[in-house]
């Protein structure tokens, strides 16, 4: 009986989500770097880092300041969010208008870590693609938290 | 065509380049912000007085960067805030233990 119930409110969810998308006015999301994103973390190695001789103002010289940094200097980290694009879809109705949809997110950062002297010990390039979704009704939204954080190491 | 009539239409006139004009953003940056800026010359001094505050210092401050955006008129600083959004370059200054600019770089970090 509780099976049967639960399967009936799941049914009923997906048929509100499929009326949603159905109703709703496609919008395409362009691709681009996400407003607040930089956009000179390079996807090739690092040629001009040379372990050991490389220093910390070399790196800081070369790619501007970093976006995280550690508390005692230890590593710098850079990040950048690419947008793959998307789908929103929106429904205007009664003088208002909901709106869900996704888009695909290139998250990109490099962790350079130093040893006691300044020079770089240790490069940590992390490259992750992943699905977020994007909910939005009246004048408040949300948007699923990234799935790499570009200015930490977590 | 009446005075009444003309002296109207040449204030609505004058009210609608008005109201055009505002639309219209005028430029913030400056053109000789950074050109005293000089390897082996520029103090630290110099640069907080000229620029301010940092937005970010590394190695006991003898690291400075600032933020920038540039238009029309030349480069501007951008405050301080969480992300990149309205800045396109990072100026990095490195100093020297007696506080002279030893390197300095303009990175861009957005395509302007």
């Amino acid at each position: 009986m509780v099976a049967h119930n639960a399967l009936g409110v799941l049914r009923c969810g997906a048929l509100l989500a499929a009326m949603l998308v159905l109703a709703g006015c496609p919008i395409p999301l362009p691709a681009g770097y996400e407003a607040s994103s930089r956009e000179n973390v390079p996807a090739e190695p690092l040629d001009w880092v040379t372990v050991g001789v490389t220093s910390r103002q070399d790196v800081l010289l070369k790619l501007g300041e970093a976006d995280g940094e550690a508390s005692d200097g230890s590593w710098l980290a850079y990040g950048s969010a690419y947008s793959k694009g998307g789908v929103l879809f929106v429904l205007f109705a009664g003088g208002g208008a909901a709106g869900a949809g996704g888009e695909r997110v290139e998250y990109r950062r490099l962790i350079i870590s130093f040893d006691d002297r300044g020079l770089v010990s240790a490069i940590d390039p992390v490259t992750r693609d992943c699905w977020e979704s994007i909910f939005g009704m009246g004048s408040s939204g949300a948007q699923s938290p990234p799935c790499l954080k570009v200015d930490s190491r977590e | 065509m009446g005075d009444h009539v003309r002296r109207w239409l040449r204030s609505a006139w004058t009210l609608v380049l008005v109201l055009l004009g505002a639309c219209a953003s005028t430029p913030v940056g400056q053109a000789d912000l950074l050109t005293f800026i000089e390897d082996g010359r520029t103090t630290r001094e110099q640069v907080f007085l000229a620029l301010g505050e940092p937005s970010s210092t590394y190695e006991d401050g003898r690291i400075l960067t600032f933020r920038l955006g540039r238009d029309d008129g030349g480069y501007f600083l951008v405050e301080k805030a969480p992300g990149f959004r309205t800045v396109q370059y990072s100026l990095v200054l490195a100093f020297d233990d007696a506080g002279l600019l030893r390197r300095h770089s303009l990175v861009t970090v957005k395509a302007p």
